[in-house]
């Protein structure tokens, strides 16, 4: 069953197309690639996938409901978690902060029982600070779980930007370029917990540049200038004589 | 151990509070003098003012229109005192109430906004909402709303009904600031893209956010009101809300404690100066200066610049030890 699926979906900034009539599926548990060039339209994408933008035409279904018109906070409480190629933060929260901070939808307390600190809320705070170290160990950042976000290096940020979608407990996690600025070090572990998280059954978007992501990718869609220009297997993207020169240059 | 530590730390936050509210109490024991006892409450009204628009200034947004929204408590509770003779505990809150609805209908369009722009939005509500008020039959207009019924005729019975509204306003924003409601605005302020894809809906929080302020700025309002029988609205214009800003920041806009702070010492500068009146205005001119140049965070943020500055010394000296050896 596709848990993500687009069809006919367009943006247009002014006279510009950014996505071009774009059918995109993912199906569930699947890790799934987006790859393009630089201006191909991932992030607008992305984007529109999230509800940050609003497409000009064409549909977004998701878990077999329309969510192509819906706001940022209804599509995360839908299951929907994303980092950001930015990668802003809570920078002025400690790691533990960001996190917890991060747990705003489940478990949910109502206003009445946080403002007055009920037993509900208190026993809800408690399992999120259980839940909270849990995807710190799970993500290697419990050693830092005490600083400051802001001064956490490149590369414990962008893990941290994973550790808050999670928090969100998504069935699609959608990260936006996660390999951008690692080291080969964090890389590698990047990519263990990547596969780590498919095998506890989490669907994952990868957007992404760097080629070590392909090995854990079970299938790849490549878009050039908004449009589809292939989807298959890893495997088959790389014999792809199209795919070569749009994202290449040629041979390679 | 840790238990222990946390109570410390917990006993060393309410120190400052406790002092100040000692401070207050005894006031009258040292003076019977009206008019002093009228700058305290002026203090006290003031600051419920200036904490309950830092309460908004959580969410990332400043506004420019909360003494218009004090000015609307005002009226209504003066109103409501005056024509139709309802008792005080209704009038203040109404007037609370008011205020709250108000501002949150008010800022319903404009909740999308962020920073300068909704700085300017506000802006322009708070002068209109100022107009209308000028302008209505019910309000005295310019000539201004009198004969109000007072509440208590006592100096000393106002004293310290304003006493005890300023501690449970203040403890009531204290909670809200230090639930997770209060975490969710802070992290809405820092990155509101970020919090929208956690799932907070910047708009609900924005509003509740106004909506709690302004409930508290239209309570001091109506409690002023009662306080004072007149009402004119060149006291609430904006100068008076850039003033409510002013003490939030010099303060320390990142602390509960900075408008509590802030209103007091700004507020008595002036009337201590009263005596060689001539440098007053320099006095208070230099006091802001003096923060805005030597102390970012704010008055309130001195213990930390301390601590910083010792914690360095610190380090320096153990490098020094390092190199003699």
């Amino acid at each position: 069953m596709k848990l993500l699926e687009t069809s006919g979906l367009t943006k247009r900034f002014g006279g510009l197309t950014v996505i071009d009539n774009l059918d995109f599926g993912i199906e569930e548990g699947e890790v799934k690639g987006l790859i393009g060039p630089n201006g191909a339209g991932k992030s607008t994408f992305f984007n529109l996938v999230t509800g940050v933008l609003l497409p000009s035409a064409g549909k977004i279904k998701y878990d077999n409901r329309d969510i192509t018109r819906s706001k940022p906070h209804q599509v995360a409480k839908m299951g929907i978690g994303r980092t950001f190629q930015m990668n802003p933060l809570f920078g002025d929260f400690t790691v533990l902060e960001n996190v917890k901070a991060a747990f705003h939808l489940r478990p949910h307390s109502s206003l009445f029982d946080i403002y007055f600190n009920s037993k509900v809320y208190r026993d809800n705070e408690k399992q999120i600070a259980e839940s909270a170290e849990e995807i710190l160990a799970f993500l290697g950042l419990i050693n830092v779980r005490n600083e400051l976000a802001k001064n956490l290096s490149h590369g414990y940020q962008k893990i941290l930007g994973v550790a808050r979608a999670l928090a969100t407990r998504p069935k699609l996690l959608m990260l936006d370029e996660p390999l951008g600025g690692l080291n080969p070090e964090e890389i590698d572990f990047f990519i263990k917990a990547i596969s780590n998280l498919r095998d506890q059954g989490i669907t994952i978007l990868i957007v992404e540049h760097n080629m070590q992501v392909l090995d854990i990718l079970n299938s790849v869609s490549v878009i050039s200038f908004g449009q589809k220009i292939f989807e298959g297997t890893p495997g088959d993207m790389r014999q792809n004589s199209t795919v070569a020169e749009t994202y290449f240059g040629g041979v390679i | 151990m840790e238990n222990t530590l946390d109570k410390k730390k917990n006993l060393r936050k309410i120190i400052p509070y406790a002092i100040i509210l000692l401070a207050f109490l005894i006031v009258p024991a040292f003076t019977g003098n009206i008019y002093w006892l009228g700058v305290f409450i002026f203090i006290m009204y003031q600051m419920i003012g200036s904490v309950s628009l830092r309460t908004i200034f959580l969410s990332g947004n400043i506004s420019f229109a909360h003494g218009s929204f004090i000015a609307m408590g005002a009226y209504f509770a003066g109103i409501l005192a005056k024509d139709l003779g309802f008792p005080p505990g209704v009038t203040l809150l109404a007037g609370a109430l008011f205020a709250c609805v108000i501002s949150v209908i008010t800022g319903f369009p404009f909740v999308r906004l962020r920073g300068l722009y909704y700085g300017m939005a506000s802006l322009f509500m708070g002068v209109a909402i100022i107009y209308v008020i000028q302008a209505l039959k019910v309000t005295g207009g310019s000539r201004g709303l009198l004969d109000i019924p007072s509440m208590f005729s006592s100096i000393y019975a106002n004293y310290y009904f304003f006493v005890i509204l300023t501690v449970v306003c203040l403890l009531a924003m204290y909670r809200f600031e230090f639930s997770r409601i209060g975490i969710t605005l802070r992290a809405l302020a820092q990155s509101p893209e970020v919090a929208s894809s956690i799932g907070v809906s910047e708009s609900f929080y924005k509003l509740l956010a106004l909506g709690f302020g302004s409930f508290f700025a239209g309570l001091t309002g109506a409690a002023f009101a009662l306080y004072s029988t007149v009402l004119s609205t060149t006291n609430y214009g904006l100068t008076f809300s850039i003033w409510l800003l002013m003490y939030m920041m010099i303060g320390g806009d990142s602390k509960f404690i900075g408008p509590v702070i802030g209103t007091v010492i700004f507020v008595l500068i002036p009337e201590i100066g009263r005596s060689f009146s001539a440098y007053a205005p320099y006095l208070t001119a230099a006091a802001m200066l003096v923060v805005a140049y030597l102390i970012p965070g704010g008055l309130a943020g001195i213990p930390d610049l301390i601590r910083r500055r010792k914690r360095k010394n610190k380090v320096e000296n153990l490098s020094e030890g390092g190199q003699a050896i």
